[in-house]
């Protein structure tokens, strides 16, 4: 008497390979030197982050800040929409065209990277599994003014400077709705409420002067900044 | 004795999760209920490194050590061998000190210290009791809340005396040193003081400002870990 037919076999070889096909592999790209940390199976947060301190090269020539550290899924998003009407409207500016195309579309996981917090506090342990890209400031920290308009402008960061003294040196011509974006954090807020509530605009914030031609574009390219993590510097 | 094997339990806790009842109410237990001495016969009966820290002489709590890491473990390129020493409460507020310096704090209401950073070695690291020592200092330090990033400070050291401390080993006898800080963007001026080992240089205690307009931190130490703070 055979013990298994040819079907049960079969079944269990598809069953082992997927298996074997749901033990994740992690990987992690490390933006802006180009480093990968590499994991066989999930990986808890606490361990990119000592990684990312202890075993890369990079950490000893760039100075870690957890702040301007941000981990992304390298899941592709879908900016074709956006794409289009930047495209479609003669109003655009060809450098916000070019800002948009160039960052790369990565869905931004809101979490600090702190290795600190991750090992300390279990909810911000969780654990990663598939590709993701951890970016973090290296070199000359900026600010960015962007407009649909007039375009986007690097602005070297400076202590103590609000964000009207950004858009002043950034020489744009204002709009009513005027929008902070902080590192981190979806949340938003008008310039005179940032002003008025911190002294300082944070490293690699981003201004946005809302001036799409509609509401929709203007939703878009707001989901578009608050995915923006620490990648615009990194290109 | 009950304390004591409370106190025990609890540090075991570090790390663990903390989601239960007995951890929140043996968490409230042990801060603000107990005097200064009944903590450091706590930290006495219990195996554990540890400091007892008062904020703006508030009643002090204690804080076992968690972890004892390179000066990468905070992002920065190690100046010399002095270790980062990480301090955790049982609500997981965490003081990190290198050298006796407060470097970086976690989950303190009001405000935390994200950095300090400097291209010199810190003269606590190199030891404030030797005449060679530099007696000046510039450094920067960032701040949260309200994204207070990179201020540049300056520091300079003065021995104002000696005090005898009684410590976990017995009477020490210290020497004083105040640390004027001064921050010029913000026009703030404040003072650290620091207790320091006569022979090793090691700071056994200290009163410091975790940000310039932040709360003062009074932490001596209970039980050291290889010399001092």
């Amino acid at each position: 008497m055979k013990l298994f037919n040819l079907k049960q076999v079969f079944m269990a070889s598809v069953l082992s390979f997927v298996a074997v096909g749901s033990i994740a592999q992690t990987s992690v790209d490390v933006f802006p030197e180009g480093q990968r940390l590499e994991y066989p199976q999930t990986v808890r947060v606490e361990q990119v982050s000592h990684d990312l301190l202890f075993q890369l090269d990079t950490a000893k020539r760039c100075r870690v800040e957890w702040a301007n550290t941000t981990l992304h899924d390298k899941t592709a998003r879908d900016r074709s929409e956006l794409l289009a009407l930047l495209h479609s409207d003669d109003r655009a500016n060809p450098s916000m065209i070019e800002w948009v195309q160039g960052v790369p579309a990565f869905s931004l996981i809101d979490m600090t990277m702190d290795y600190d917090v991750a090992r300390l506090m279990p909810m911000n342990n969780p654990m990663l599994s598939g590709e993701y890209v951890l970016s973090r400031s290296c070199g000359e920290p900026r600010v960015l003014v962007v407009s649909w308009r007039q375009g986007v402008k690097e602005l070297p960061w400076r202590v103590r400077q609000s964000a009207e003294m950004y858009l002043g040196e950034a020489s744009v011509e204002l709009t009513d709705a005027v929008k902070v974006f902080t590192p981190f954090s979806a949340q938003t807020y008008s310039v005179q409420a940032y002003d008025a509530e911190h002294i300082n605009v944070p490293k690699f914030a981003i201004i946005w002067l809302q001036d799409a031609p509609s509401e929709v574009s203007n939703q878009l390219i707001e989901a578009e900044l608050a995915q923006w993590g620490a990648l615009w510097h990194a290109k | 004795m009950r304390k004591y094997l409370i106190t025990s339990a609890l540090v075991l806790l570090i790390g663990c999760s903390s989601s239960g009842s007995f951890y929140q109410d043996m968490s409230e237990a042990i801060f603000g209920k107990y005097s200064r001495d009944d903590l450091f016969e706590m930290a006495e009966a219990n195996p554990y490194t540890s400091v007892i820290v008062s904020v703006d002489g508030n009643p002090p709590g204690f804080m076992p050590l968690a972890y004892a890491e390179t000066a990468q473990s905070i992002g920065r390129e190690p100046h010399d061998d002095s270790l980062v020493l990480k301090w955790v409460t049982f609500e997981k507020y965490m003081l990190a000190t290198q050298s006796g310096r407060l470097v970086k704090s976690l989950h303190f209401p009001n405000s935390n210290l994200v950095s300090v950073t400097s291209d010199q070695p810190d003269p606590l690291s190199l030891g404030l009791h030797l005449d060679d020592t530099p007696k000046a200092w510039r450094w920067t330090l960032s701040w949260q809340p309200n994204h207070h990033e990179s201020y540049s400070a300056q520091s300079t050291f003065e021995q104002t005396g000696t005090e005898v401390l009684s410590l976990f080993q017995g009477d020490v006898e210290t020497l004083v040193f105040t640390e004027q800080v001064h921050i010029e963007t913000v026009d703030a001026r404040y003072e650290n003081t620091y207790w320091v080992h006569p022979e090793f240089g090691y700071v056994l205690q200290t009163q410091q400002r975790l940000t310039p307009m932040g709360p003062e931190f009074h932490i001596e130490l209970a039980k050291p870990y290889q010399g001092g703070l």
